[in-house]
């Protein structure tokens, strides 16, 4: 055996070979296998440093890592609070319902074939698309988000499921409540609906501790008191294994059940008030009722007609929500609420004020109305512009709102009628029977008068609660429009005309009200100026029925003005009833003294107000309030298509609604229409009216 | 005597390798305890990982006896047996995890690329003896890098990216063993630079990238590719100094580990065992590796050095990548921990392959004295 030579520093390469190969023997060696065993000693070396890093110098933190890996955080939807109508009747109730979700992080990656072909063997659905969604979600910031398996399982489903569980991991049976709605229709516009939230929502809200699955209110209370109806989230923390199966609780804190929401609405109230509706509907598209206790501003009946059940919303076809989109009814509005129109004479009651307010009129101020108002041309003569009028005579406050004349309104509001001297003289006449008016100190013809003026009606009907929405706690609200001068300038660049200001007076030209706010304004005028924000909601209890959220009136306005003011205009709604155009109301409930005013608005075909001189379609609108002597309630009526004499009909029925369902009648005193101071000449255009009627 | 000599059998080489499997038999039970295991439950993972230690260690003395210079005559059958096998793979082998890397025998399942690398080890060690005097041709260190490449392309298409850093691994360490010119490896590397833009466009799969990017910053995606490498490094480093004891795990026996008993097996061994047991491991690992080394220092020719050298290089190579992913020392790819992860064919190849170099332990004497035959 030779000794293998060793391999020196300056030996060459080639030369060892040559030697080795010679010989048969190997590679020099030794300096190599020194080199490959320093080698193998720093690569463990390498890795040895590392692990004294992790597992010495880090081990606190990586066992804290280690303790949060295994404890998962479950949150537990609280459930929903409930509503009741302001007798206790309850209007909504959760029902409990399954649904089968899957989390995708519990689920590994090679079994996620099999379990998306399990699913789609059980549900039907397709494996791929399940399969897809499983990957999608695992690889998403939120695996453990759950995905939505089947959202009405059959209860031979749910048990499949429960009792696969172990070959389905991640798949799980959930308790989730739905809301079902015992009035679905008569409330759905004031209950609204719930839906579930959508992604977007979820992110929004995470701060609020929602959960993916949860159901959020959509329109209506349900909407509008979504904070407070909703509760708490629970949470419960668990440890877990890696797929997610419970080992045991570590903490638990249950969620807190939504605060329930007690009406104002009295159900048997709205009931008949929706039944009165419909009865008096005829061609009208939609129409609506509002009854208001003017004393707080609590709604007591808010109708609109069409109507849907909110209970639909479960499981509605496209087909169906396009067949309640396109219906001319326009069933998915409250139009109490949430549409506006031009009011008409019961605007009058605005005027009223302000004229009375600015000192434009006095209660005596006697006004003659030959039954149009006619206004020339400034600039050409020969063109005059006429105002229509219904009635003609001589009136006063009172009884001009008793019968609408407009010619009186007119004044009150534009002072006289401009007449261009070009013109030819009026007819002898006539000339002469004005000037014999004059001398009796009534304002005729074109004899100087100044109107309260377009901007002190944009005033007080603002301070009555126009042109703003009313408050009202449910979503969507319409403000209305009042405009004066300026605004029409900015709006439409054009100069306001003395028309406008004519039209305004009696509720035409650009002015909108809805429904609501005409019931707020009435209301002030019956409780003596208290403008209150309107609530559907009394209060809000706890599960206990302990009262969490008290009633509390909120006066959005006092209006400042002298309460003999409004004295006299609800004289003069009560004369409307006794005597005058809401006559039909006192037919419907003659024994109790209501007092009201009518309105009969025209519209134009886009459904936008027509100025006066103009003639369309019309609105049929009817207020009031009652008992006159007493007031608790005030009420507006509204049929698109009508007329305010047809309104005041309906709106009766709705007043001896009220007063049968509150026991209100047997307190009422008789129709004491001796009560109401009337003036000599008033009492002889009573009487004449009266007369008149019952011929 | 000249010839065959068991006086040179290493008995420290056969109980290392033991060792090694009887201490990966132990963390797979560990690892494989069913939840809620009452006792000892042996899986069978351990069960067969035992059975087939033990009949590889017979299988070791086995080859003892045969002598290792038949690969003069027979290396490029093996080598060419081992590419058929590799190619086969990749047709009748099935499918898990989205890769063909085995083959279903019905009793055990058999990894193509482990019977691959012994017969590379055997291809290249004929060729480096063969071509020995001729390596410091540019032509023949191509040829050399070809009978690599050749395996390291059919196992990086199964896919199977981990191993075929091994074989190219492998083939750097017997070149420069066998004497190879380091210039020729610089022109390679030039090239190779001027090809990467090339092969990350066409050979990296998005699961190789989205592994790249979990190893880099892991908490952008905590439980896609990511949750592996947290997971693993949570477990090593809430094990400690003497970790949480065997079966104690929580990362482990609640299954945030995952792969547990194959690639991630070294952080269940971490967890429950601690610094301490990760040593022990080392020491063994350190132990086999300088029996080896040995083997190639006492081997008078360059078959049986090469041989040594070769597995040598497999096994710390992929002790080395194995631990690394572990501890997030480099991305994530899929290297079993030899001796201890799970897997039979990986197992009783290692035993064989240290079978081959007990030969050339025992044949040192005849192989000195000259060429074979």
């Amino acid at each position: 055996m030779q000794r293998r030579p060793r391999p020196g520093k300056s030996e060459g390469v080639a030369r060892e070979y040559s030697q080795h190969i010679e010989h048969g023997e190997g590679f020099p060696v030794r300096a190599k296998v020194w080199v490959l065993g320093g080698f193998i000693l720093l690569l463990f070396g390498i890795l040895t440093v590392q692990l004294v890093r992790l597992q010495i110098l880090r081990h606190d933190e990586f066992v804290a890592r280690a303790a949060s890996n295994r404890v998962r955080t479950i949150e537990i939807a609280p459930s929903r609070g409930l509503i009741y109508d302001s007798n206790g009747n309850l209007l909504v109730e959760n029902a409990p319902a399954y649904r089968i979700t899957l989390i995708s992080a519990d689920v590994s990656d090679y079994e996620v074939k099999n379990v998306s072909e399990e699913l789609a063997e059980m549900f039907d659905v397709r494996a791929w698309d399940i399969e897809q969604q499983i990957w999608d979600r695992k690889y998403s910031n939120d695996p453990f988000l759950p995905l939505l398996i089947d959202d009405d399982p059959s209860p031979a489903q749910v048990i499949e499921v429960t009792s696969r569980r172990s070959t389905l991991p991640g798949v799980q049976v959930e308790t989730v409540s739905t809301r079902r709605y015992d009035h679905g229709r008569l409330l759905g516009h004031i209950l609204g609906y719930v839906g579930k939230i959508s992604e977007e929502e979820y992110e929004e809200l995470s701060d609020a501790r929602y959960l993916y699955s949860d159901q959020i209110g959509r329109t209506g209370i349900e909407a509008a008191y979504e904070r407070q109806l909703r509760g708490t989230a629970g949470r419960q923390l668990v440890e877990v294994d890696a797929v997610g199966n419970i080992l045991r609780t570590l903490d638990n804190r249950p969620p807190t059940p939504g605060l329930s929401a007690v009406l104002t609405i009295d159900i048997d109230l709205q009931r008949q008030v929706e039944e009165i509706l419909l009865e008096h509907q005829g061609a009208s598209l939609f129409a609506s009722a509002i009854v208001l206790d003017v004393n707080s501003g609590e709604v007591l009946a808010m109708v609109s007609v069409p109507n849907y059940d909110v209970n639909i919303y479960e499981e509605i076809t496209t087909a169906e929500y396009q067949a309640l989109l396109e219906d001319p009814g326009q069933p998915l509005i409250n139009h109490s609420i949430q549409d506006q129109f031009p009011p008409g004479s019961i605007f009058k009651i605005v005027t009223a004020v302000a004229g009375l307010a600015e000192g434009a009129i006095t209660p005596e101020t006697k006004i003659y109305s030959p039954g149009v108002l006619e206004v020339h041309n400034e600039l050409s003569p020969g063109i005059i512009y006429r105002f229509g009028d219904t009635t003609q005579g001589v009136y006063n406050i009172r009884t001009a709102l008793a019968e609408s004349s407009n010619v009186y309104f007119y004044y009150v509001a534009g002072g006289e009628p401009y007449r261009n001297p070009e013109n030819p003289p009026r007819h002898p006449s006539e000339q002469e029977r004005l000037d014999a008016l004059a001398d009796e100190g009534i304002v005729a013809g074109d004899v100087e008068f100044n109107g309260a003026g377009n901007e002190a009606l944009a005033k007080w009907a603002r301070e009555l609660g126009f042109d703003a929405q009313t408050g009202v706690d449910l979503e969507g609200e319409a403000a209305g429009l009042i405009t004066s001068a300026r605004q029409k300038l900015e709006a439409f660049g054009e100069d306001w005309r003395d028309g406008d200001t004519y039209n305004m007076a009696i509720g035409q030209g650009f002015t909108t009200v809805t429904p609501l706010q005409m019931a707020v304004a009435t209301a002030a005028i019956a409780n003596g100026g208290t403008v209150y924000e309107p609530r559907v909601v009394r209060e809000l209890i706890d599960t206990n029925g302990k009262v969490v959220q008290p009633w509390q009136p909120v006066v959005r306005n006092q209006v400042d003005v002298d309460p003999e003011i409004l004295r006299i205009v609800r004289e003069g709604m009560a004369l409307c009833t006794l005597a005058g155009t809401c006559h039909d109301a006192l037919v419907e409930l003659p024994e109790m003294l209501i007092a009201g005013k009518t309105g009969t608005a025209e519209f134009n075909q886009t459904g936008t107000a027509v100025s006066g001189e103009e003639e369309g379609p019309t609105h049929g609108w009817f207020i009031a309030f009652a008992p006159f002597d007493d007031p608790q309630i005030a009420m507006v009526v509204f049929f698109e298509f009508s007329a305010g004499y047809l309104a005041a009909g309906a709106g009766g029925e709705i007043l001896r609604a009220w007063a049968e369902t509150t026991g209100a009648l047997s307190t009422a005193l008789p129709p004491p229409y001796a009560r109401i101071a009337l003036t000599e000449e008033e009492d002889q255009r009573l009487y004449e009216a009266i007369r008149e009627r019952s011929q | 005597m000249v010839g065959h000599s068991w006086r040179h059998f290493d008995p420290l080489i056969l109980l290392a390798a033991l060792a090694l499997a009887g201490y990966g038999a132990l963390v797979i039970y560990s690892a494989s305890l069913p939840r809620g295991a009452e006792g000892i439950v042996l899986s069978s993972a351990v069960q067969r990982h035992i059975i087939f230690a033990l009949v590889g260690a017979v299988l070791m003395v086995a080859m003892t006896r045969i002598d290792y210079r038949l690969i003069d005559a027979l290396g490029w059958l093996a080598y060419g047996f081992g590419i058929i096998v590799l190619v086969a793979v990749l047709f009748v082998g099935s499918e898990e995890f989205g890769s063909r890397r085995w083959f279903d025998l019905g009793f055990t399942v058999v990894q193509a690329s482990e019977i691959g690398k012994l017969m590379t080890i055997i291809g290249l060690a004929k060729f480096l003896t063969d071509y020995r005097d001729r390596l410091q041709e540019f032509r023949i260190f191509l040829l050399s890098l070809g009978i690599a490449v050749l395996p390291a392309a059919l196992v990086f298409i199964e896919p199977d990216a981990g191993s075929a850093v091994v074989f190219m691994a492998l083939w750097l360490v017997m070149t420069l063993f066998a004497g190879a010119r380091l210039r020729h490896y610089a022109t390679l590397a030039a090239i190779g630079m001027c090809l990467i833009p090339v092969g990350l466009a066409a050979g990296v799969q998005d699961y190789q990238r989205d592994r790249i990017r979990a190893f880099i910053d892991p908490e952008s995606d905590p439980q896609g590719a990511g949750f592996n490498v947290i997971q693993a490094e949570t477990s090593v480093g809430s094990g400690g100094l003497w970790g949480q004891g065997l079966t104690e795990g929580t990362q482990t026996q609640l299954d945030f580990v995952r792969i547990q008993t194959t690639d991630f097996i070294f952080s269940v061994l971490s967890e429950e065992l601690g610094f301490v047991g990760a040593m022990a491991l080392f020491a063994l690992f350190l132990l086999l590796l300088f029996r080896m080394l040995r083997v190639a220092n006492k081997a008078g020719e360059p078959l049986g050095q090469l041989l040594a050298v070769g597995l040598l290089a497999i096994i710390a190579i992929q002790v080395f990548i194995n631990v690394a992913i572990n501890i997030r020392l480099i991305p994530v790819t899929g290297i079993p921990l030899p001796f201890i992860s799970t897997g039979n064919s990986s197992l009783l190849v290692f035993f064989v392959g240290l079978g081959l170099l007990q030969s050339v332990l025992a044949w040192q004497d005849d192989a000195r004295r000259g060429p074979v035959h």
